[in-house]
């Protein structure tokens, strides 16, 4: 039986554990009061390298080695963007960090500020977070008075301080660089890189960003050490991650566990298995913008090496599970129809590409699809992917030309039989 | 200067080497190596953006394809720019700009100019994969000049960019998101853009289009000729073109030492009087019995008033005004017909804004030699604008200056009597009491010499002492009034004190540059060649001894002294600085010859109108504020008016006085021999891009005049305000002025300036007038209509007003003889 393993959710269940006092009374901000009496900067940018935290907002990039690239002469000031704007279809973990724990996410900040010497800490928050956005301001506004925030932190002579900015609602936003351009007051447009966000970032000067679950993993790192989150997982994929476990099983919900278990293991162990005892047709291992896995490998290990040999990515820790009875060419629809209304509109393959995609499934699903349709559909996919500024028309074509592959007899079915999906559709608004 | 050793990196493109400067794009790298990349959202003027995805390359150890235009070069970077699969990327590029752009190239105004079509040519991208329904949109209108085709626009954001980081204007945005999004304004009143025309050639397709040019002519069946712009003294260099007798449209030609390919508003788009012109024949009679005549009838009127009045009264009895606008060619001509031919000492070239013989070595030295190229002034650590709102003035200068800034230690001030308002201003104000300039110029001195920093000047003196190189030009403020050759000299004090200051201090010393924003395009011109005397002493085919003063001019007509007044191209009841005494001198005069081309309020009173031909129809040239030479070209149009040459030639004839060239190109060539800066010229070997006349003193020379303006004795008095009439009047020149040009071409009265009185709150509720509230305006000498506004950058104790408001010219309250106008304002009934 796979068992959970819980470190950021360790208050699950724990009545009130937005709360301070609640916080503090299971071990809150003891990591932060160890760092500042006990570790120099340095000190602790060299433990979570060795504990081998990754980013866990898509990328997987080392934490770490990210904290190391802020340059260390410049004179200031230096941001921390804590990257809030969860809008991947089938992740709501950092939701649950804001509006479960949020304190720990604040430490993990402080902790990160003091480590690479941050001045600012800025919580960019997904605008329809709303009780999300409350609960930090409010768990910010408990840490100031507590001294955990603002001028001379615990009398260590270290300050940095948090605001909580909230965007519009974009997806694109999520991206780093966009992020940083609404953050500065602009259109969520992404920007153009080099200069990375290490070196020029937020109002062109060194920015961190990091996702929510990585900082809120920082403080258990500190406190129980990096060997501790060392041996946890796999080689290369070291520690924990909370997988959003969706779609159709039987328990959807937030699962923690080490890298490295089965898939399979998440999936009937944990989230209860595929619902109403159907067969699984495939699933999602990291979010919509991650290619399918048919249901053959629904046995690959969870980690992003695994993940990524099987042809897919983890992602953002988002398993969307879908079931024998699945309509594939509509759920595809729904997806492309979500990247064509969220694709920023700055370069032209994405902006264009997308639309063009989804006005294609529209067609199809109205009965009026054609043959060739599926060559042109890939071949939009290839005239897209690795072309767009950013890396979200690569997150757009994912579903379709993996699905076009794994299920093309499906897609088939529908324009040789002129099949017109059961609720008659209403083309995107022209 | 900049002539620091630039790294240069090498880098192989196509397997052609190329060294280019550290930090170049690679889109730039390409084209010095002769290799061309495709580009939409790209532009010289802009941050690269990474947008259209047209110009991808293959780099070498790069993973994927990467965008050329964002890409900064490398040494030993590898790099192809055409494989099959770049091409391939290309054109999957280009079918997506295309998938939502009609094909409708046919009654596209860009048809043939447009780099879309171009590009579409040239990868053969003959059938569509798309079968799709094509979003659409209604056409909307951005700006009464800026036709907007959602349908065709391909996003590239150039001129969103443009209005954000070149103008700063913030004119459009986009709007919406994905393939949804499209370019807007914000639909609120906003500081007026004197540079939204310049958005339509950046569009690399026919999305935004001039309203004016809209379905008027094909791009390859227009005449095409370059020219320079005659709206003000910046001398941009523009394109005319014309079909059919007519002028059609008029585009920017890239020069890059005066406008970089900029133009503004004005220039671009008041045209159309060209095509509209009031005057086909010559007129005679007053009001409403004036009449067309015949050019021999109206030569024969003409010649005979003037042989009469020099027999009944003498040669001295003649007086001939030139207006700023005219070719140096004309006034060359004008001279001499007016000196030698009729012999009359009563003449006078240009503005008259400074009266040179109140000092003439000092203040023509300044003028000439002090002077610096648009070039040299871009280049300086320190610019000022001294009584002046460039923007108004000179727009595309001011813009150039605001692009010089970004990204340097450059440094822009203003010292007027008011904070130039908007959006591109300067980055510093330094303010002087309205009318007070030559006191404020007495106290900066002052604060130059006692070397203390602090109080009202310290911050300006500080940047003075500072900058290794300081421009400055001087605008409307200064020289709109009778003590303009005093506040000349102040200035010139002022600057030979910061010398002295640093020659003490032991710092090295750079360029100190003084350059006038004239109001009118060959205002340099006009300047130069009415005191044409002191710049060629000694050449026996020019008079020596001085003629007359504009004012004195006026003067000697009222008191009945001239009899016969001969304007050609000047508009005095709008332009010199005293209405009343112009018209007193018109009442005076036994009869009035105005040579203009469109109706002005003095060609209203003239007794015989000659007409002549419009701006794109004259030859000859110009020289532009930065002292550059430039060549006026005639476009295709055929007039049948005369030009200025052809009908003083012609009336020199009637009046058996010998005759006289017509053909710019002698005028010019005799003149060259005479002018040492331009001997090397003749009319024909001009270069296109025009030629600096370099004045530059030698050292020993500086020192020379250095001396002289020591010399000169100048007090710098305070004036106060007597108690019925508290306020100063400040007079602005707006560029968009209601001026013939502009009434008599299309749409422009949709950007003219109202007629407003601008005042502090404070002046406002001590002179009990309410905000929008019509007012009264008086001085003793008369008063005018206004508007009150409410303007923060204005300075307490003054009222700003436009000073080309037809109907409420300022000049009505100024009087010659007043060092300050001293107005009230009061509610009007």
């Amino acid at each position: 039986m796979t068992e959970l393993t819980k470190v950021v959710m360790r208050l699950d269940g724990v009545a009130e554990a937005h709360r301070l006092d609640v916080y503090e009374a299971n071990g809150g901000y003891k990591a932060l009061r160890k760092v500042l009496g006990e570790m120099k900067p340095q000190e602790v940018i060299d433990e979570v390298k060795a504990s081998g935290l990754r980013g866990k907002g898509g990328a997987g990039f080392p934490a770490g080695l990210k904290w190391s690239f802020v340059p260390q002469d410049h004179p200031g000031p230096k941001y921390l963007a804590c990257n809030a704007d969860e809008g991947e279809p089938g992740t709501f973990k950092d939701r649950w960090i804001i509006e479960n724990n949020p304190h720990q996410m604040i430490e993990g900040c402080i902790i990160c500020a003091y480590a690479v010497g941050l001045s600012h800490i800025y919580v960019y928050c997904r605008g329809e977070f709303y009780e999300g956005k409350r609960k930090i301001e409010q768990a910010a506004k408990e840490a100031y008075e507590k001294g955990y925030l603002g001028d001379n932190i615990l009398g260590s002579g270290f300050s940095t301080h948090l605001t909580v900015h909230t965007g519009a609602g974009s997806y694109e936003c999520g991206e780093e660089t966009a992020l940083l351009t609404s953050l500065e007051g602009g259109r969520g447009h992404p920007k153009i890189k080099p200069p990375f966000p290490a070196s020029e970032g937020a109002w062109r000067k060194p920015t961190v960003i990091n996702n929510v679950e990585t900082l809120a993993t920082v403080p258990a790192v500190i406190s129980q050490g990096a060997r501790w989150h060392a041996g946890m997982g796999t080689e290369k994929s070291k520690g924990i991650k909370m997988v959003c476990v969706s779609g159709h099983v039987e328990r959807p919900g937030i699962y923690e566990v080490e890298f490295g278990v089965p898939i399979s293991a998440i999936i009937n162990d944990l989230a209860g298995g595929v619902w109403q005892g159907r067969q699984i047709k495939g699933y999602f291992p990291g979010g919509s913008s991650t290619p399918v896995l048919p249901a053959e490998k629904v046995d690959v290990p969870y980690d992003y090496e695994s993940i990524a040999e099987a042809g897919s990515m983890l992602g953002s820790g988002a398993l969307i599970v879908f079931d024998s009875e699945t309509d594939i060419v509509r759920m595809a629809e729904v997806i492309t129809r979500f990247y064509a209304w969220e694709s920023c509109g700055k370069c032209t393959p994405c902006r264009e590409g997308t639309r063009w995609m989804l006005q294609i499934y529209e067609r199809i699903l109205n009965g009026g699809g054609r043959m060739e349709d599926l060559e042109l559909l890939l071949s939009i996919c290839d005239n897209l992917e690795f072309k767009s500024f950013c890396p979200f028309g690569d997150a757009a074509v994912s579903v379709v030309r993996s699905t076009v592959s794994l299920y093309r007899d499906e897609y088939e079915e529908y324009i040789r039989e002129h099949k017109v999906y059961r609720r008659r559709f209403t083309p995107v608004k022209h | 200067m900049d002539t620091q050793e630039e790294n240069l990196v090498t880098l192989t493109i196509d397997g052609r080497q190329v060294s280019v400067p550290e930090g170049t794009r690679l889109t730039d790298a390409a084209k010095a190596a002769g290799i061309d990349i495709p580009q939409f959202c790209s532009h010289r003027w802009l941050e690269p953006l990474g947008a259209c995805r047209m110009c991808l390359v293959r780099i070498e150890k790069m993973p994927k394809l990467e965008t050329a235009c964002t890409t900064v070069v490398r040494e030993g970077m590898v790099v192809t720019t055409d494989s099959d699969e770049i091409r391939a990327a290309r054109k999957a590029m280009l079918e997506f700009h295309l998938l939502n752009h009609p094909l409708e190239c046919p009654v596209c105004d860009k048809g043939g100019e447009c780099e879309l079509q171009d590009l579409t040519e040239a990868y053969g991208l003959t059938k569509s994969r798309y079968v799709e329904d094509k979003l659409a949109r209604p056409d909307s209108m951005l700006t009464p000049f800026l036709h907007m085709n959602y349908k065709r626009c391909i996003l590239c954001k150039r001129c969103v960019r443009y209005c954000e980081e070149v103008t700063g204007s913030h004119l459009l945005k986009v709007d919406q998101r994905g393939a949804w999004s499209h370019i807007a304004t914000y639909g609120v009143e906003g500081p007026p853009d004197y540079f939204s025309g310049n958005v339509i050639e950046l569009c690399p397709v026919g999305a935004i289009t001039s309203e004016l040019f809209r379905f008027r002519g094909r791009s390859w069946e227009l005449g095409k000729t370059r020219t320079v712009c005659n709206q003000c003294a910046v001398g941009c260099n523009v394109e005319l073109h014309t079909r059919h007798n007519e002028l059609l449209r008029i585009v920017p030609a890239v020069h890059p030492d005066v406008d970089d390919g900029h133009l503004c508003d004005r220039g671009r788009f008041a045209y159309g009087y060209a095509n509209n012109l009031p005057f086909k024949h010559p007129m005679t009679g007053k009001g409403g019995e004036r009449r067309e005549i015949s050019w021999e009838e109206a030569e024969n009127t003409a010649a005979e008033k003037i042989a009469e009045v020099v027999e009944k009264h003498g040669a001295n009895a003649l007086g001939l005004i030139a207006g700023s606008g005219l070719t140096n060619e004309d006034y060359v001509a004008f001279r001499l017909i007016a000196h030698t031919h009729l012999g009359t000492e009563n003449f006078f070239i240009g503005e008259g804004l400074i009266d040179v013989g109140s000092n003439p070595l000092a203040i023509l030295h300044s003028l000439f030699f002090d002077s610096a190229s648009i070039g040299e002034i871009l280049r300086s650590d320190l610019i000022v604008s001294v009584g002046c709102d460039l923007i108004e003035e000179a727009p595309v200068l001011a813009l150039r200056i605001k692009q010089a800034l970004k990204g340097s230690d450059r440094k822009f001030i203003s010292l007027c009597a008011y904070e130039p308002p908007g959006y591109w201003g300067p980055q510093e104000h330094y303010c002087y009491d309205a009318g007070n300039f030559l006191a404020a110029a007495g106290e900066i001195i002052q604060v130059i010499e006692s070397g203390n920093t602090g109080g009202r000047w310290g911050g300006l003196v500080e940047n003075l002492q500072k900058a290794r190189t300081v421009a400055v030009i001087y605008g409307q403020d200064m020289l709109r009034h009778r003590n303009a050759d005093k506040c000349l000299l102040a200035l010139l004090k002022i600057k030979q004190a910061a010398i002295r200051w640093r020659k003490a201090n032991g710092i090295e010393r750079g360029h100190f540059s003084l350059n006038p924003a004239l109001r009118s395009a060959n205002a340099t011109g006009a300047l130069v060649l009415n005191n044409l005397e002191f710049l060629v002493r000694g050449q026996a085919e020019l008079p020596e001894r001085p003629h007359a003063t504009l004012r004195g001019l006026f003067e000697k007509a009222a008191a009945g002294e001239v009899k016969l007044l001969y304007l050609t191209g000047v508009n005095p009841l709008m332009t010199f600085v005293d209405r009343s005494l112009v018209e007193r001198a018109m009442k005076a005069v036994d009869y009035l010859i105005v040579q203009d081309v469109l109706t002005n309020e003095t060609t209203e009173r003239a007794d015989l109108l000659l007409p002549v031909a419009p701006w794109p129809c004259r030859e000859g040239t110009y020289v532009n504020l930065g002292w550059r030479l430039q060549r006026l070209r005639a476009s295709d149009i055929v007039t049948s008016l005369p030009t200025n040459l052809e009908v003083w030639n012609r009336l020199l004839i009637k009046l058996g006085k010998g005759s006289h060239s017509t053909t710019p190109a002698r005028i010019f060539d005799e003149i060259a021999r005479l002018i040492p800066a331009i001997s090397h010229l003749s009319f024909d070997t001009i270069p296109e891009t025009g030629s600096l006349l370099d004045f530059r003193l030698d050292e020993e020379g500086e020192r020379r005049v250095a001396e002289e303006i020591e010399k000169v004795k100048l007090d710098f008095p305070r004036y106060e305000p007597p108690k019925d009439y508290p306020l100063v009047l400040v007079q602005k020149l707006y560029l968009m002025r209601n001026s013939p040009r502009m009434r008599l071409s299309k749409k422009m009265d949709a950007v003219a300036p109202e007629p407003l009185a601008q005042m502090h709150p404070d002046d406002m509720s001590a002179s009990g007038v309410a905000e929008g509230q019509d007012v009264v305006v008086e001085s003793v000498n008369g008063e005018i209509r206004l508007v009150a506004r409410r303007c923060d950058w204005v300075q307490r104790g003054s009222v700003v007003v436009g000073n080309y408001l037809p109907e409420a010219p300022s000049n009505r309250l100024v009087s010659v003889d007043e060092n300050i106008t001293y107005i009230r304002v009061r509610p009007s009934q």
